[in-house]
């Protein structure tokens, strides 16, 4: 068995590896603004949109006109997503009369699309074929490219180059990276048994003579892109369990490439844009030892603990750990058993990924999570040595350290803050359904992935009430959006800084560093997050011990 | 062009080429090469829809394998799981010798159990249909294909086939 797990483990990594450094290096190499370029496939439909814009890429953006590009267009998004669902019941395209959504419900579901998360409060008919359309399956491929564009804004910045043009960004984002590798990867899971259709759902009659409907629809296209853009919301309640959405072993295998493959090419499009390959492999290497380190053990509780409860016969001790674990490292949020029914012990694993939120990370957002460790490190290892902290021949003084503070805490405030509340709120309370520690593990489970953007949830909770809306919208708006504009205003400030010279300064692409760095993630990670974890999963796991 | 306005483009050029183009796109190429698949994997019989190959029925008669116990109503195609935590009072033992026989699937739709799940459900059916146990066996066999697990559907019917 742990062979077997090995074996699978290495193969997983070595593909998506490879994949994701191919992946980084086009995109280091062709999504940098002002060069000039041959013609190139998808080019017409690049220059037809950003004519159209009136963006010219010779322009140079300022971090702050980036930003504003991109929070006006995030905010319009939502401005729309939620009208869309809250009139869906008397808008158009709404064959089976879903009505419209509570404004609480409209509120949480935009937000959580339009961040990433896709947690969903909302049960699977609730919407109209125009909401899942413009709202749930644009918003799949609009959230990710927002993280995706601010990581390159945010590279840029830290490398003391121009920052780009964020709709040029945001078009060849979808169109050369998103679009391709959804359609080739959506034939494959039909080729395996995801169904792909327009029909209406089927009644049947079963061999013992009963009637059963058999629910299906565009879900490969669905699938895919729920995978690669680490989103996560299921076109079923159950998710990645559902036979329809995840049939055998090699969609399973799918969607942990998929999952994977956007986060991990990150530090090599760093690798690229810097020309400082061995650095970015060396992020890659501290990402990946925390990965390793909790899918092994995510393994192992499973395999101490045989007990199938919430789990598919189809996957196994096997292909249910590493979906936790990936799914979880990647904060896509999708899920092939049920979270809650999962080994005490392995909860800790499930949480610890999204509390770290950098081992790989969602798009985007986990890099930039790694880039922060990686300013905290050289500030505490320059004051080590008695240096002045430099990041690429840039000074590191009081502005940025407050932004990487800031941005450190906003996290744990949220996290920790929201399960407080709701642990002594009576509608927060209610919502439990297994009592003792794992109620506890429920609620932590729930603002967790709200507030890393991940969406998988312990399904056991009663979340579909105003309260949980509201406190969980908050939790994944302000998870979002406060690290990644405080993140860029960081690089922004780095950018407008004189270099330095390089003579002396604390080498950052040796094992030394990298190995300090793996430590002042586990320690500020475990320090923040221990007390919470022991009362919850690690106390459940003493209680039937 | 006020930033308003250039937003507003985009928003409604996404909404056409992810919303809509993609998906009709992928259904298009998938319909035409993997047309079976693409429907849902339906499988008929005597040219009527008896069900698909991935979505679990509830089998209650003697003559039959029966699934995994389900927190769901099979017939009416709704997923879920009985989300009970590993130290909920009112969660069942597991029995290691029947891997999943006891517990709820995570789907509540498992098309799947366990070979030695199977195994155990050969006495009564063989007794019920007045068959050889080793010719059930041979269903079970043939239908995991090497597989810890095997369809139940399949070999339901596989099990029809014999009369």
């Amino acid at each position: 068995m742990w062979v077997t797990f090995i074996i699978t483990l290495s193969l997983l990594i070595a593909m998506t590896m490879t994949a994701s450094a191919v992946l980084g290096g086009y995109v280091g190499r062709r999504f940098v603004p002002i060069q000039e370029r041959p013609n190139y496939v998808g080019k017409a439909l690049e220059t037809r949109i950003t004519r159209r814009l009136r963006v010219d890429e010779r322009e140079k953006q300022t971090w702050f006109g980036y930003a504003k590009d991109f929070l006006t267009l995030n905010l319009l998004f939502l401005l729309i997503g939620y009208v869309l669902l809250r009139f869906q019941g008397v808008l158009p395209f709404n064959p089976n009369g879903a009505v419209n959504l509570d404004w609480h419900l409209a509120f949480h579901t935009v937000i959580s699309f339009m961040t990433n998360t896709d947690q969903q409060h909302y049960s699977g008919e609730a919407l109209s074929h125009l909401s899942q359309m413009f709202v749930l399956s644009t918003l799949m491929f609009v959230a990710p490219t927002m993280a995706f564009t601010m990581a390159l804004a945010f590279i840029r910045g830290i490398l003391g180059k121009p920052i780009g043009q964020f709709y040029f960004d945001f078009v060849r984002v979808i169109v050369y990276v998103l679009l391709p590798i959804s359609l080739f990867f959506g034939m494959w899971l039909i080729a395996f048994g995801v169904p792909q259709t327009l029909s209406p759902n089927t009644v049947v009659t079963t061999l013992e003579g009963a009637s059963q409907t058999i629910q299906r629809g565009p879900i490969a296209s669905f699938e895919v892109i729920k995978q690669l853009g680490n989103n996560g919301g299921g076109y079923y309640a159950v998710n990645g369990a559902h036979p329809f959405e995840n049939p055998s072993d090699w969609t399973n295998y799918i969607h942990l490439f998929l999952m994977l493959l956007l986060p991990m090419s990150l530090p090599f499009i760093y690798g690229a844009m810097a020309k400082k390959r061995k650095q970015g492999f060396l992020y890659f290497g501290v990402m990946l030892l925390l990965f390793v380190i909790g899918t092994v053990f995510m393994y192992a509780t499973l395999y101490a603990n045989p007990s199938l409860h919430g789990q598919e016969m189809r996957f196994g001790a096997l292909g249910t750990a590493l979906y936790g674990a990936v799914t979880t490292a990647a904060e896509t949020g999708a899920v092939n058993a049920m979270h809650d029914s999962l080994p005490s012990l392995g909860g800790i694993i499930l949480m610890g990924n999204m509390m770290l939120n950098v081992v790989f990370g969602g798009v985007g957002a986990g890099f930039m999570n790694l880039m922060m460790y990686v300013i905290i490190t050289i500030f505490v290892a320059a004051l080590l040595i008695g240096q002045t902290p430099t990041v690429l021949g840039k000074k590191i003084e009081g502005r940025e350290m407050k932004l990487v503070a800031l941005t450190l805490l906003v996290s744990p405030l949220l996290i920790l803050g929201f399960t407080g509340l709701a642990l002594v709120l009576q509608p927060g309370q209610d919502a439990i359904t297994n009592a003792g520690p794992h109620g506890i593990s429920q609620i932590l489970y729930e603002y967790t992935s709200a507030v890393a953007n991940n969406g998988s949830g312990f399904e056991g909770l009663l979340d579909a009430t105003p309260f949980w809306n509201i406190t969980a919208g908050f939790a994944m708006f302000f998870g979002r959006y406060i690290p990644l504009l405080l993140m860029v205003a960081m690089a922004g400030s780095l950018q407008m800084k004189p270099r330095v010279t390089d003579d002396g300064a604390l080498q950052t692409d040796t094992p030394l560093f990298t190995s300090l760095l793996f430590g002042v993630i586990v320690i500020v990670g475990a320090l923040t997050f221990l007390p919470v974890l022991l009362l919850g999963p690690f106390a459940e796991w003493l209680m039937i011990r | 062009m006020s930033s308003i306005k250039q937003a507003g483009i985009v928003v409604s050029l996404t909404m056409v080429l992810c919303g809509v183009a993609y998906p009709f796109a992928l259904t298009v190429a998938g319909q035409a090469l993997f047309p079976s698949q693409a429907e849902g994997s339906l499988i008929e019989r005597d040219g009527e829809q008896i069900g698909s190959k991935w979505i679990a029925q509830p089998f209650v008669s003697e003559g039959y394998f029966h699934g995994r116990p389900t927190a769901v109503d099979q017939l009416t195609g709704q997923s879920g799981g009985d989300n009970m935590a590993e130290s909920n009072p009112d969660r069942p033992e597991h029995d290691s010798k029947l891997p999943g026989a006891i517990e709820t699937s995570g789907s509540g739709l498992d098309p799947h159990i366990s070979i030695e799940h199977a195994m155990s459900q050969v006495k009564r059916i063989s007794e019920t249909r007045s068959l050889d146990e080793s010719e059930v066996e041979r269903i079970i066999r043939e239908t995991a294909d090497g597989e810890s697990y095997v369809n139940v559907l399949m070999m339901n019917l596989s099990l029809d086939e014999l009369g």
